[in-house]
């Protein structure tokens, strides 16, 4: 099972999911965490220290290091992932695609960035869950390319902005013929927010309310879920995890 | 004067940008609002409906035998003045709004749009713009290539760790030009990312709530203390701007 969390910068997609991969792990899936993004932060909900976060490797990095060029062949997804993966809280391996560290790394179109770009599609889902955070807006939902049977989240606070970029997100899903696309309401203060998200991507909503522990865990630089796993927002995306673990053999619906 | 504001996502960069355009504007300046983010938000800041529209092919060409990035020409017989009158649209206080496009569907933006508009901006740059640029979020530093024109970066931070990792990463990537911290939804004490702000602006309830609204804050709260900032950031720009007029001069 692969899962992509998409949406506008700063909506909450890396604590999502983040957030996400740990619960499905402690519900006992073996998961891996993907972090899409230029500037890699998914191992702060994935409870790594801050030196852990900095330590990482990502994929792209490596290869470039290694004098690995975008002529030679992709390298094998598997094999990245056991020289780079990082074990993380409830067991989940943390890998990261690619960290832009210099200025000509960093190419939105080609070059050899594309190749670690498309982990999401070249990694295996079957018998573990993928949960791929991506890069803020939607070049990297295009990247990334999931199949017609991998779920997306497409993330979306309560603004005009976000919830463009969430609606174009649940379009380009539905291009590629995906049937278990969500939306993800993050920080909800009232029925009207959830309504607004709701009303403009009409496929199914999860909502996770405004929670300020988030806040509070973004200011210490730890993993909210380590903070209070019983607040709000923390609820809200175990739920999630149950329902998408639930999901996983018939068509998603949610009620 | 030509600045870029850069950061991670959801710091407040759009609209400080937006707000910054308005209020230089209000001061007199020609400002040419360029949004580079190929998920526009800019145009909301300002004051505009967005349309769907992408700057079509044929404004930049390809020329073959050069490396990609320095390839794309304005087609021949073409000016960048003319260009950007065509494909910018008038924003609120007179500013003027300037975007490549967005990406519509499961394919990326058009490179095309995206080397147009650099070759306008290009050609337009040293014609008395005082050009405020918004990029998207992580990949900030992809438009690298298309930040030639810009003087100085502003970095945008708020108090959460995450963007703070994000600013010092973007102060080793973007070496080459004078790096500015804003401190944004500024509550305490700021954090660490090694660079003093050049205006603290703090955080206001009314910036949600215009954005929810999908409104200009300038336009829906005058009065935030978050307007007053970026006056303030206005102020020392143009200050700025005057003593670099004054300095050959002198």
């Amino acid at each position: 099972m692969k899962i992509a969390v998409g949406g506008k910068g700063g909506v909450g997609k890396t604590t999502i999911s983040g957030t996400l991969a740990r619960q499905l792990a402690r519900n006992g899936s073996t998961v891996i965490a993907l972090d899409c993004d230029p500037s890699p932060n998914m191992g702060i909900p994935l409870g790594l220290t801050h030196d852990q976060l900095l330590g990482i490797k990502p994929v792209f990095n490596f290869l470039v290091e290694s004098g690995h060029t975008h002529h030679d062949p992709k390298p094998d997804p598997e094999d990245m992932l056991h020289r780079l993966g990082t074990t993380a809280a409830d067991g989940v391996t943390l890998l990261a695609t690619g960290e832009v560290v210099r200025r000509d790394d960093a190419c939105m179109c080609c070059g050899s960035h594309a190749s670690t770009r498309s982990l999401f599609g070249d990694l295996v889902g079957d018998g573990r869950i993928i949960v791929g955070d991506l890069e803020a807006g939607l070049n990297d939902l295009i990247w990334a390319k999931p199949a017609s049977e991998d779920t997306l989240l497409a993330v979306a606070e309560p603004s005009v902005k976000s919830i463009d970029i969430a609606r174009r997100a649940v379009r380009i899903g539905q291009a590629l013929g995906l049937t278990r696309i969500y939306a993800v309401a993050n920080r909800v203060r009232s029925p009207e927010d959830e309504r607004a998200v709701a009303d403009a991507l009409g496929v199914p909503v999860f909502v996770v309310p405004e929670d300020p522990t988030l806040a509070r865990a973004d200011m210490l630089g730890v993993a909210p879920l380590d903070l209070d796993a019983t607040s709000p927002a923390m609820l809200a995306v175990a739920a999630i995890a149950t329902r998408l673990a639930e999901s996983r053999a018939p068509a998603a619906s949610v009620a | 004067m030509r600045v870029a504001i850069v950061g991670k996502g959801g710091v407040g960069k759009t609209t400080i940008a937006g707000t910054l355009a308005r209020l230089l504007a209000r001061r007199g300046r020609r400002v040419l609002a360029l949004d580079l983010d190929p998920n526009p938000g800019l145009g909301w800041s300002l004051g505009l409906t967005p349309t769907e529209e992408s700057v079509p092919a044929g404004v930049a060409e390809h020329t073959d035998g050069l490396p990609r990035p320095f390839a794309w020409k304005l087609a021949p017989g073409t000016t960048a003045a003319a260009e950007l009158q065509r494909y910018a649209e008038p924003a609120p206080d007179g500013v003027t709004y300037l975007c490549p496009g967005k990406i519509l569907g499961a394919s990326f933006l058009e490179e095309h749009s995206l080397f147009a508009v650099r070759e306008i901006v290009r050609g337009v740059s040293s014609s008395g713009w005082d050009i405020i640029t918004d990029i998207d979020a992580a990949t900030a530093v992809s438009c690298g290539r298309f930040l030639e024109f810009a003087e100085k970066c502003y970095v945008v931070t708020t108090p959460q760790s995450a963007s703070a990792i994000t600013a010092r990463r973007l102060q080793d990537l973007l070496i080459a030009w004078p790096l500015t911290m804003l401190a944004s939804m500024a509550q305490g004490e700021p954090d660490h990312t090694g660079l003093e702000p050049a205006v603290r602006i703090p955080y206001d309830e009314s910036v949600k709530d215009a954005d929810r609204r999908g409104v200009p804050l300038v336009d829906a709260f005058p009065q935030s203390p978050v307007v007053a900032a970026v006056d303030e950031l206005a102020a020392q720009l143009l200050a700025a701007d005057q003593a670099a007029e004054r300095a050959p001069a002198g």
